[in-house]
């Protein structure tokens, strides 16, 4: 049975193929695309998927798409009506929607893949959220909570998941509908410090690190909380009128102005905790912090009422507010469950894949006794890309540079090639020693937002000046995002706090506090609190990758090294070789280790 | 003709429409930031479809500029609006795929240089059109490197086609043709939505006061309602499946 998982239309679109209940491939249409969170129907993964697969479009036999459009048409149709007749924009935006894809999804689908429209299925938006963590996790029974902004007329879900004889049974427990939403509530908030929605919510998280929780009481009166439920005060939104700034009055008498997207916060998450920050600058922090605090409060509260309902040991947790690493955090500090367990896709993008696997266990498939690896992307061979290199000219490189970069010529692009991985791992070693920053580029790339070492941007974690320079020349990012480290697990055993032994540091879904005597070893990767969105790296995970950060260890005596994801800002993360190249090309970045080979610039 | 209608529209009415809506300006700037991105793409996925390392790497080095523009109008966006432009995606057309033939490419290809004259010609008039010494900067700095690519793509299909000018020139006929098509068809669309507008206006005003007491009592739903939806839902899945 080869079953399509299509995943579209809001933000982050996918596809994702399993066949026998394996998933196969998987991808982001962002990563063919260049277009970050790209919505469009994605042709490009699936044809991806389909190729790695080794099938054609008439070997389908089920496509399932992530949500049901005609479900949500309601809530949209409805929410227009709601608030008639000061509603025309978005009705006539919806009935745009509907007219152009939600009432013809079906046959969009079909004649894409010419196939007939009974095998084409809508699963529930938080269903496939739901599916995609627990048929993912390994475990034999768990609780499942999906927290997002809104899936049809759903903003968080409370599931049990059971593995049975003849396959498994998710049972919804409890639901907790729009427009109740902590998702929006957090991206509303975005908007309001400055950052982008359905983009900028790390920034926010982020910048909540350098702020106090001083408006808690505010925030309460819109996050309503109690023992039992999650609700929200929406008289301070109108999400209807503005999606950067959906404020009404009553939110701007009681927060003031919103940031201007264009002043940048002079924090830096490098430096020590000052007490002279800007004055403004801090209340936003103070915001962000009072926001951070409140939703992880709510997310807690779901997670216990989750823990009632199903007396479980263990958790799988979906949604795109489960990419809040440190929200994460604190489930795991409430030791409310023994194992928790989060994708490494938890958003839309994921949905795809939860789509696909629910459908899957339909037929006969039993869910996997593992955890299904993040590395499903695509790979491409180094040959043609070097033979393209030989006839590149990078002489104007320094004029499509965001950037200053200097004028090269052909003769300072050094080209090395290695015999085995292993010489080539020792070099990239060597060089990370030396100081250098690498792109790091080998295998399939990885399924989700975060770069897992097949697609990364490497440099030593000590050395905060080279840090910075990548920051400034190289990445583009702001000064109070902090960068991550990766490092093998035997590493992490010694180095980080309160160590924790499950799954959740796998795939930097959760931050970690670094023992003191660490930091100064890597101060660069950490926070202002010195925590780290730990990759914690095991032979099995990713075994270039962990061979990579032992050579290190053994140059530099630490485990450990800066990991970021290779790309420019604004860009998804990249996907091919000539993208990688294009980034080489456009910033400061100096080395580029692909496959086996080492591309440098010699200045 | 189409052309220079569409000229004589930026020269007369655009400096007129951002006078007026200022919103507009940062919008539309916005706009050629993702059209110019929209062409890096295409074409590095023309890229895969071509043998000769020579051409692939004169169309990377396209590739860069085209990037470059898109950064250097995003920068220039960023002047004339107070928040992020969150501009709706046009869903990418897909010009050429994996079973794309070597005569499709060429199509494509002339359609490309089709493109860049097209452009090279507008960002001009928009340069001569708005009074504002940035705007005018970066449209006269884009202008002239699309007058590089305009010439430097005819050297190129005049390659691919194995220096036969009358091929050449018949391709490129053809995708003039098809452009004014495309323009033509992108006019009607917009015409449409106008008219789709004014009609579900209509319909709002008429079948609101209808749908408003059904709409709000979806809202009354309580939490059990929504869970038993969610679990007939799932129920008829599960019978479908």
């Amino acid at each position: 049975m080869n079953i399509l998982g299509i995943s579209s239309n809001y933000h982050d679109s996918s596809a994702a193929i399993v066949i026998k209940g394996e998933v196969i491939a998987s991808s982001a249409e962002e990563r063919f695309t260049l277009q970050k969170h790209d919505p469009s129907f994605p042709e490009k993964s699936i044809n991806y998927c389909l190729k790695k697969a080794g099938i054609k479009k008439s070997d389908i036999d089920l496509v399932v798409y992530h949500e049901d459009p005609h479900v949500k048409l309601s809530r949209t149709l409805s929410s227009a009506f709601k608030n008639f007749p000061y509603s025309l924009a978005t009705f006539i935006k919806t009935s745009t929607e509907a007219c152009t894809s939600a009432f013809w999804l079906k046959y969009e689908i079909a004649k894409y893949l010419s196939i007939d429209l009974k095998k084409i299925m809508f699963i529930p938006h938080h269903l496939s959220h739901c599916a995609h963590s627990f048929l993912t996790s390994g475990f034999d029974e768990a609780a499942i909570v999906t927290i997002d902004a809104v899936g049809e007329w759903t903003a968080s879900c409370i599931f049990h998941g059971t593995k049975t004889d003849t396959g498994f049974k998710l049972e919804p427990l409890e639901v907790f509908p729009f427009p109740n939403s902590l998702g929006l509530v957090y991206s509303a908030f975005t908007a309001f410090l400055g950052f982008k929605v359905n983009d900028g919510e790390c920034s926010t998280m982020a910048l909540s690190a350098f702020g106090k929780p001083r408006y808690l009481k505010e925030i309460k009166n819109i996050i309503l909380l109690n023992t039992e439920d999650v609700q929200i005060d929406l008289s301070y939104f109108d999400f209807k009128r503005d999606d950067q700034l959906p404020f009404t009055e009553k939110f701007y008498s009681v927060f003031g102005a919103p940031r201007s997207y264009k002043s940048k916060y002079s924090f830096d998450c490098m430096d020590d905790l000052k007490s002279d920050y800007d004055e403004r600058e801090m209340y936003y922090a103070d915001v962000a912090c009072s926001l951070q605090t409140v939703l992880e409060e709510a997310v807690l509260l779901l997670i216990r009422k989750a823990k009632n309902l199903t007396g479980s040991v263990n958790l799988c947790y979906g949604g795109g507010v489960a990419l809040n690493c440190v929200a994460n955090s604190k489930i795991l500090e409430s030791k409310l469950f023994e194992n928790v367990y989060i994708p490494c896709d938890p958003g839309d993008g994921g949905g795809a894949m939860g789509a696909a696997l629910f459908a899957s266990m339909f037929y006969g498939n039993k869910p996997s006794n593992y955890l299904v690896s993040p590395y499903l992307g695509q790979n491409y061979e180094v040959d043609p890309f070097l033979e393209l290199m030989a006839k590149i000219d990078p002489s104007e490189w320094n004029r499509f540079s965001k950037i200053k970069t200097n004028r090269l010529n052909k003769d300072q692009i050094e080209i090395r090639k290695f015999d085995s991985k292993d010489a080539f791992l020792d070099s990239v070693a060597q060089l990370l020693a030396d100081n250098q920053i690498i792109g790091f580029f080998n295998g399939r790339f990885e399924n989700g937002p975060r770069a897992l070492g097949n697609r990364s941007i490497l440099c030593r974690a000590d050395n905060i000046s080279l840090a910075k320079q990548m920051s400034e020349t190289i990445k583009l990012r702001a000064s109070f995002r902090p960068y991550a480290c990766a490092m093998t697990e035997e590493f992490a055993k010694e180095a980080i706090e309160d160590n924790y032994s499950g799954n959740l540091n796998k795939w930097m879904q959760a931050s970690f506090k670094i023992k003191k005597e660490y930091v100064p070893k890597l101060r660069a990767g950490l926070h202002i609190d010195h925590s780290t969105r730990a990759q914690i790296v095991s032979q099995g995970d990713n075994q270039d990758f962990y061979s990579l950060l032992k050579k290190y260890g053994k140059i530099c005596g630490v485990e450990a090294i800066i990991n970021t994801s290779f790309n420019e800002q604004g860009f998804p993360i990249v996907a091919s070789p000539i993208e990688a190249l294009i980034m080489f090309a456009r910033t400061n970045l100096k080395y580029l280790a692909i496959e086996n080979v080492i591309i440098a610039k010699r200045e | 003709m189409k052309i220079k209608l569409n000229q004589l529209l930026i020269k007369k009415l655009t400096p007129l429409i951002w006078k007026i809506f200022p919103a507009r300006k940062a919008q539309a700037i916005s706009r050629f930031s993702m059209i110019e991105k929209d062409s890096a793409v295409q074409l590095l996925e023309c890229m895969k479809f071509v043998g000769d390392n020579k051409i692939k790497a004169d169309l990377f080095q396209h590739v860069l500029e085209e990037f470059h523009h898109a950064d250097l109008f995003e920068e220039l966006a960023k002047n004339y609006s107070d928040k992020h432009l969150n501009l709706s995606i046009n869903s990418r057309e897909n010009i050429i795929n994996e079973n794309s033939t070597h005569e499709d490419f060429l199509k494509f290809y002339a359609y490309v240089h089709v493109g860049e004259s097209d452009v090279n010609e507008d960002f001009e008039v928009y340069a001569n059109a708005i009074d504002d010494t940035s705007i005018r900067r970066t449209f006269l700095k884009v202008a002239a490197d699309e007058n590089r690519h305009e010439v430097g793509t005819d050297q190129i299909l005049f390659e691919l086609c194995n220096n036969d000018k009358i091929k050449t020139n018949r391709l490129i006929l053809i995708s003039r043709l098809k452009r004014s098509y495309k323009m033509y068809t992108i006019a009607m669309k917009n015409i449409g939505q106008i008219v789709f507008n004014f009609y579900m206006s209509i319909i709002y005003f008429c079948g609101g006061l209808f749908m408003v007491r059904s709409s709000r009592k979806q809202f009354l739903w309580t939490k059990s309602d929504h869970l038993d939806f969610l679990k007939n839902q799932i129920a008829d899945l599960k019978r479908e499946l």
